[in-house]
């Protein structure tokens, strides 16, 4: 037995010392390092593809229990004494599972950097590597029987290599590992949130890896694992959606979630260890949008920025020249870690099914569509072979989907490795792609992709066309009934692949030329092919959908969680303790436009820019412009019918933007072409309206009886609204706006089309509104009504305030009209400085100069 | 006369353009798309229609040889449909259209106006045959092995049958227009008369189906049924000689009824001179037809076109009282005032509420007709299912413009605060109340039909409901990040809507989806476990309905400002 560790223990020293005479020398030992990779791949894939495994022999921790299970194959049975008895198999077993484990993680880390996998194989996988090595005679046993014990067995040497060597890797990485942090901690005093934060890293990385490592030993766990624990399972079906099977089923769409949920949320704990601002300080007064780092993540964070890069003096333990000369060490590369272990571990307990023997015969490789993923889908993932990808994107998934909803093994025991192996490759064929795609490792498919795999499908279509027809097998099923059954009897004797293969003559048995049948046999299978095409096609379709219903999604929740920040950020600002309190409680009397912007769809020029306004309390304020200038933008922009590009406007202090409710209960709005619901009468309308402010029922009769006394509608408010004239459909819009008895009053070209006993009542009503210490605030084109009724203008020309808040007293002052003002404004830009300045103009004050 | 007819093409083509957006020929890739749809659509029409004929013939089910009097039922019942439709709409469209308010200020003769209005539905009439009744007459020429000369009468046929509904139409919508401003005077009489027309429609429906015979083995007594079918035909092209007249000149052929064999209907041809004679003596009618209604109408059309915009102004004497209710009362009281004041609206409401029973009903009739097993007892369940879901869903594609049909009111939702949440409570509630109405009747026949205990009709109506919900938002959903209010303003609505139409094709993939995992699991439980199908279903749709309203919350509060 002790030869048994030999190679072990040549092995080891020779690797201990090489890595530390190495040490200090970068690159030699980098290469040193990836050379030893090499070998421990060499030893055990020797190993591992050898021969048939021992216990594949062993049901339940026993053999030769005839009374309760059913042997699959008797045949394969001889004499096998197992002296290690059912605990030493048992170990033997676990130790072989968990060596693979050891040896995927090793071999993974040569090639990329992830922080916590270096954790985990210092304190987790260099024990296992240790006890795998000290356990080696159980596991060999498992492997090739107790012959393995009694004389030098070639298999058994490769087996002592493989663990040697893993166990070298593991201590390597380890002395690696141990330098580092020493160096690490001798630059700590330096940086004085170093130990806070290195102290804060270990323990993510230990929660990290308490998660990811039942994932990681159940990724590697044999196919035959539950078979020689727990033996015979009981049998299943063949096609059958059983309870059973569609349990499997829902498994199979579930775990794809998990996964990409676990690796996001990794993901995300580790790039953001050292940007989140802490909790206390983001709400001290002193945190006031000033510019620091803190404030600035925080402000990413609500605008969606990407994180600044680490610019202080402290360089983060992970680092480019870690260890092998291929290691990126960048962090994008975790998601592609993460599945590529999923593909190797997979590949890997797969294979298994595939001792040598069987990959020197044609027919016996594993070249069904679902098995081909298997070895496709590590390679891609590790040589990033985008054009074969989109191949199992396309088609494998699809074949995996039909296969897990129709499984054709048939009178199988339920924990035996062929039925393990058919969910095993068929999960991974299907959910692998996918993940790829979703983690962001390959891009999502456009034509292009979708004609790469096209074409590859057709190669991998022809060779099994080929191969099947050389060796009799039946590949991708295209010799198979299964299909064909489902065809009428007359066309199936001329589809029938044996009646076609076993030609002789000109006639075959059912008297059908031949070439005929060759024919109809090619039409069969360009059949196929196109339907398969036809498929991807629509899996094409589906994929779109789905990625686009993704991003809707995502942008959805991206979105909230901005609305969210901002009311943070507001109330953090202006010291809110609610968001129903004014920001600006010097202005709950006013009217505010602060540098107000506002820009419509992709166009590159404002329609209003930089506009800034005051409107006191007790004022009537007449908004003035010509069309387009932008009066109807501003309007729709404060009442909230349209959002701002930039700037800010505040209504009783409220911010129109973010304080909406509050501004909304503030306001009353009549737009320029009123819209009403003409099957309602005037009364139902008006207490519509009334209803949805919550105004009470004494308030609403009272300000109705007066505003109908007022507007003299009161013989008409009964009768529905398509019966009303113009100018009563403008009372009621105006009656609607002002049951609630808003502070702001905002009428948009409200007198036009109305008849001068109409027109009188309204401004007797703005007059009486702005009277009771309110805010009214009108566009118009009517200078004279303008002119009596306004205390104030402003004028807006081409998207800008040219004049800001004019006393009506100050133009008279002058000695001009307000038309004329106004007039001369629109022309010129500016203020007249003088009567004569505005009479010089004469009849050329109409033309407008660009 | 020049001057006149100048006159007449500016008024058609102004109404027209109005009509027909040509905009897509600017662009290369739309005019391409906008022409080739059609074309494709066309096609597979015409082939799904060959198809059916072929079917009918080789089966026999309409006789052996396809006689013409097929056709000719088939013709009449889209003609009289066509009549009844056009009679209605011309109404609408020459008395009281908006249009009317600026064609008829033109420094033009009133009965110009008229004439154009006739021409424009005529071209409108044309357009909507080649679209529908084109591609059966094809279909039936292919399967029927018909001559060429067929296929060359069909042109002249539609330029003469596009004229019928639009004379007739003319004709009729003079009465009608008196009779629908009685009616307006009258609102009692209006009210008692829609309510006594429904009824009768109803009652005639479910007396219909009704008749359907239990047990009847129609492959069985196939050769009686078929023969029965025959004289049907027969009897019917009798009665609508016209039209059967018709369908004479353009196929060249007649079926006549006789007793001698195995057939009962054997064709004749018809002669040239005799098809000819038919198709002048057609155009002859429908001209005297079209003159006399011009002349009718010559001097009535303005008086007729003005006499419905003078309202009728009460003076109340008892003024209302004012009610305060709560947004969700309020928006909800709206709501179901303005459908049951608009006609239109208060018609489809019906409509809904009355159609999803009747055809549930007509067909487990049907299925009570045909004897079945196991599997055909699943089939039939599972068909009632889909029917449920499919005209549930796609009578409530109209919540995809939930807030977008507000048009111009839209302003009222956006400036009035927070009343977002109680507009989509207050319009989801009717819309799910009418639903609930339609489907606890429609449960019931189904239960009834299929002897279904209660547990199971209970799963099945909250599974049908509860889909019927997630619909509607994700409908509503829809209208949020899509609105089309300004369209809708713009008028460009009536052409389309991309979310009724996104809408409409969720409906009916779900509804087969729905249907088609319903079926799969009741096969896979059996009939001892079909209960436990139904709980997986109904489990189903509770969760569905719950993403659907979460993500529809999610929306309304991210996206509702922006709308």
């Amino acid at each position: 037995m002790l030869g048994l560790y030999l190679p072990l223990i040549f092995l080891l020293p020779v690797v201990i010392a090489g890595t530390y005479l190495l040490l200090k020398k970068k690159k030699q030992k980098q290469i040193f390092y990836f050379v030893v990779i090499l070998l421990a791949i060499a030893a055990f894939t020797t190993r591992y593809v050898w021969g048939q495994n021992a216990y594949m022999d062993v049901f339940g921790l026993r053999l030769f229990d005839f009374g309760e299970h059913r042997r699959l194959n008797e045949n394969i049975i001889s004499e096998l004494p197992f002296s290690i008895g059912m605990f030493g198999a048992a170990m033997g077993m676990l130790f072989l599972w968990l060596n693979t484990a050891s040896f995927v993680i090793l071999v993974l880390s040569a090639f990329f950097n992830i922080p916590f996998i270096s954790r985990a194989i210092v304190f987790i996988f260099l024990p296992i590597s240790l006890f795998s090595a000290a356990a080696m005679p159980l596991s060999s046993v498992m492997i090739e029987g107790s012959y393995a014990l009694n004389s030098f067995n070639g298999r058994i040497f490769t087996h002592s290599l493989e663990l040697g060597l893993i166990l070298s890797i593991a201590i390597m990485h380890t002395v690696f590992f141990l330098k580092k942090k020493r160096v690490a901690n001798n630059s700590m005093p330096l940086i004085p949130s170093a130990p806070a934060s290195a102290s804060s890293s270990a323990k993510k990385e230990w929660i990290a890896i308490i998660c990811t490592l039942p994932v990681i030993i159940f990724l590697t766990m044999p196919n035959n694992f539950l078979h020689v624990f727990f033996g015979f399972g009981g049998e299943v079906g063949g096609i059958d959606l059983s309870f059973s099977h569609r349990i499997i089923l829902y498994f199979s769409i579930l775990i794809p979630f998990g996964i990409y949920f676990g690796v996001k949320k990794l993901h995300n704990v580790f790039s953001f260890q050292n940007l989140t601002p802490s909790p206390s300080f983001a709400l001290s007064p002193a945190f006031a949008y000033a510019s620091t780092p803190e404030s600035n993540a925080l402000e990413n964070m609500r605008t969606n920025k990407t994180p600044a890069k680490n610019t202080s003096n402290e360089k983060p333990i992970r680092d480019k020249d870690y260890i092998s000369p291929f290691t990126k060490g960048e962090y994008s590369e975790f998601n592609r870690y993460c599945l590529l272990f999923i593909g190797i571990a997979t590949m890997i307990v797969y294979t298994a099914i595939f001792p040598f023997h069987r990959w020197t015969s044609l027919g016996s490789l594993p070249l069904h569509l679902c098995n081909t993923a298997m070895f496709i889908l590590p390679i891609c993932l590790a040589f990033r072979l985008k054009k074969v990808f989109y191949f199992t994107f396309f088609i494998n998934v699809l074949g995996a989907f039909l296969a897990n909803l129709m499984p054709t093994y048939a009178a199988y025991d339920t924990l035996s490795y062929t039925v393990f192996s058919y969910w095993q490759n068929h999960y991974i064929a299907f959910f692998l792609p996918l993940l790829c795609v979703a983690l962001g490792v390959f891009e999502r498919p456009n034509i292009k992709h979708f004609f790469y795999s096209m074409v590859f499908f057709f190669i991998y279509f022809i060779f099994v066309m080929f191969v099947n027809a050389y060796t009799g097998s039946d590949f991708f099923f295209l010799n198979g009934y299964f299909i064909i059954d489902f065809f009428p009897e007359s066309w199936r004797r001329l589809m029938d692949p044996n009646i076609t293969i076993h030609l002789t003559g000109y006639y075959n048995a059912y008297g059908y030329y031949v070439p005929r049948l060759m024919i109809f046999r090619y039409v069969y299978l360009l059949i196929f092919f196109g339907v398969f095409t036809v498929a991807a096609l629509i899996m094409w379709l589906l994929y779109e959908y789905f990625f686009a219903a993704w991003d809707r999604l995502r942008e959805l929740f991206k979105r909230k969680q901005r609305i969210q920040l901002d009311e943070i950020a507001l109330k953090i600002k202006y010291n809110l303790k609610k968001l129903s309190d004014p920001i600006d409680k010097q202005g709950v009397d006013m009217l505010q436009l602060k540098n107000f912007s506002k820009k419509y769809g992709s166009n590159k020029s404002f329609a209003v820019e930089d506009a800034s306004l005051e409107v006191n309390a007790g004022e009537i304020f007449g908004f003035l412009g010509p069309n387009g200038a932008g009066k109807s933008t501003i309007i729709k922009s404060l009442v909230g019918l349209q959002p701002m590009t930039s700037g800010q406007m505040l209504v009783c202090g409220f911010d129109v933007e973010k304080q909406s409710v509050e501004t909304k209960k503030r306001i009353g709005f009549v737009p320029d072409h009123y819209a009403l619901y003409e099957r309602l009468t005037g009364r139902e309308y008006i207490n519509y309206i009334a209803d949805l402010y919550g105004i009470e029922k004494i308030k609403r009769d009272e300000l109705l009886t007066h505003y109908l006394n007022i507007f003299q509608m009161e013989h008409a408010f009964d009768n529905q609204m398509r019966t009303y004239s113009h100018g009563m459909k403008q009372k009621i819009a105006i009656m609607a706006a002002l049951i609630h008895e808003p502070k702001v009053w905002i009428l948009d070209e409200p007198l036009t089309g109305l008849d001068p006993n109409s027109i009188f009542q309204v401004k007797q009503t703005m007059r009486e509104h702005a009277d009771k210490g309110n805010i009214v605030f009108f566009s118009s084109h009517i200078m004279d009504v303008a002119e009596r009724i306004c205390d104030r203008v402003a004028v807006i020309r081409k998207g800008k305030i040219v004049v800001g808040g004019k006393r009506i007293s100050e133009i008279e002052k002058l000695g001009i009209s307000l038309e004329h003002f106004y007039m001369f404004v629109i022309k010129h830009g500016r203020e007249p400085e003088s009567k004569e300045e505005v009479e010089n103009e004469g009849l050329e004050l109409a033309t407008i100069i660009n | 006369m020049r001057i006149y007819l100048k006159n007449l093409k500016t008024l058609v083509a102004m109404q027209l353009r109005e009509k027909l957006d040509f905009s897509f020929l600017k662009s290369t890739k739309q005019a391409i798309l906008k022409i080739m749809l059609p074309v494709f659509a066309f096609v597979v029409l015409t082939v799904l229609c060959w198809l059916i004929w072929h079917q009918i013939r080789i089966n026999g089910i309409f006789g052996l040889p396809l006689a013409p009097n097929a056709l000719t039922f088939v013709f009449t019942v889209m003609m009289l449909l066509s009549i009844l439709f056009t009679t209605y709409s011309m109404m609408k469209n020459l008395y009281f259209s908006f249009d009317n308010q600026i064609l008829l200020t033109f420094p033009v003769p009133r009965s110009q106006v008229f004439l154009s209005k006739l021409i424009v539905y005529y071209i409108n009439e044309f357009k909507r045959s080649l679209i529908f009744i084109v591609p059966i007459f094809i279909g039936f020429g292919i399967a029927n092995n018909a001559s060429a000369e067929f296929y060359l009468m069909l042109p002249l046929f539609f330029l003469l049958t596009s004229l019928i509904p639009v004379v007739f139409g003319a004709l009729l919508s003079i009465p009608l227009l008196f009779v629908s401003l009685f009616l307006r005077r009258f609102k009692v009489i209006q009210y008692i008369l829609a309510a006594t027309a429904a009824t009768a429609v109803i009652i005639l429906l479910f007396r219909v189906a009704g008749r359907i015979p239990e047990n009847f083995d129609f492959f069985g007594s196939f050769q009686n049924n078929i023969e029965s079918i025959e004289t049907f035909l027969y009897r019917f092209s009798r009665i609508f000689i016209v039209f059967d007249l018709l369908i004479w000149m353009v196929s060249g052929t007649r079926g006549i009824l006789t007793n001698v064999g195995r057939y009962t209907i054997r064709i004749h041809d018809v002669s040239s001179s005799s098809r000819a004679a038919i198709f002048f003596i057609a155009l002859l009618v429908c001209v005297i037809l079209l003159v006399i209604a011009f002349f009718i109408v010559r001097p009535l059309y303005f008086m007729m076109v003005s006499r419905h915009k003078e309202n009728n102004k009460k003076e109340r004497k008892n003024q209302k009282k004012n009610i305060k209710l709560n947004s969700f009362l309020s928006i909800l009281k709206k709501e179901l005032l303005l459908r049951f004041r608009t006609p239109a609206a208060l018609v489809q409401t019906l409509i809904g509420v009355f159609f999803l029973p009747f055809s549930i009903f007509l067909l487990n009739r049907i299925y009570g007709a045909l004897d079945t097993r196991f599997l055909g007892d699943i089939v039939a369940l599972t068909t009632n299912f889909l029917l449920l879901i499919l005209i549930l869903t796609t009578q409530h594609v109209s919540s995809a413009s939930i807030f977008s049909s507000e048009g111009k009111a839209v302003y009222i939702l956006k400036t009035t605060p927070d009343t977002v949440k109680a507009n989509i409570a207050a319009k989801m509630s009717l819309n799910a109340t009418l639903s609930m109405a339609s489907l606890i009747l429609t449960t019931a026949i189904i239960a009834r039909a299929n002897y279904l205990p209660p547990l199971m009709s209970a799963l099945i109506f909250f599974s049908v409901f509860f889909f019927a919900i997630s619909h509607i938002c994700w409908s509503i959903e829809m209208d949020i990040t899509n609105p089309q209010y300004l369209k809708i303003i713009d008028g460009v609505h009536e052409t389309s809507n991309v979310n009724e139409t996104k809408s409409l094709i969720i409906a009916v993939v779900m509804s087969f989806l729905i249907a088609a995992i319903s079926t799969l699991l009741t096969l896979q439980y059996g009939i001892d476990g079909a209960h436990l199908a139904w709980i997986t279903v109904f489990g189903l749709s509770a969760v569905f309905m719950a993403i659907r309203f979460y993500l529809l919350i999610q929306n309304v509060k991210v996206y509702f400002k922006e709308m």
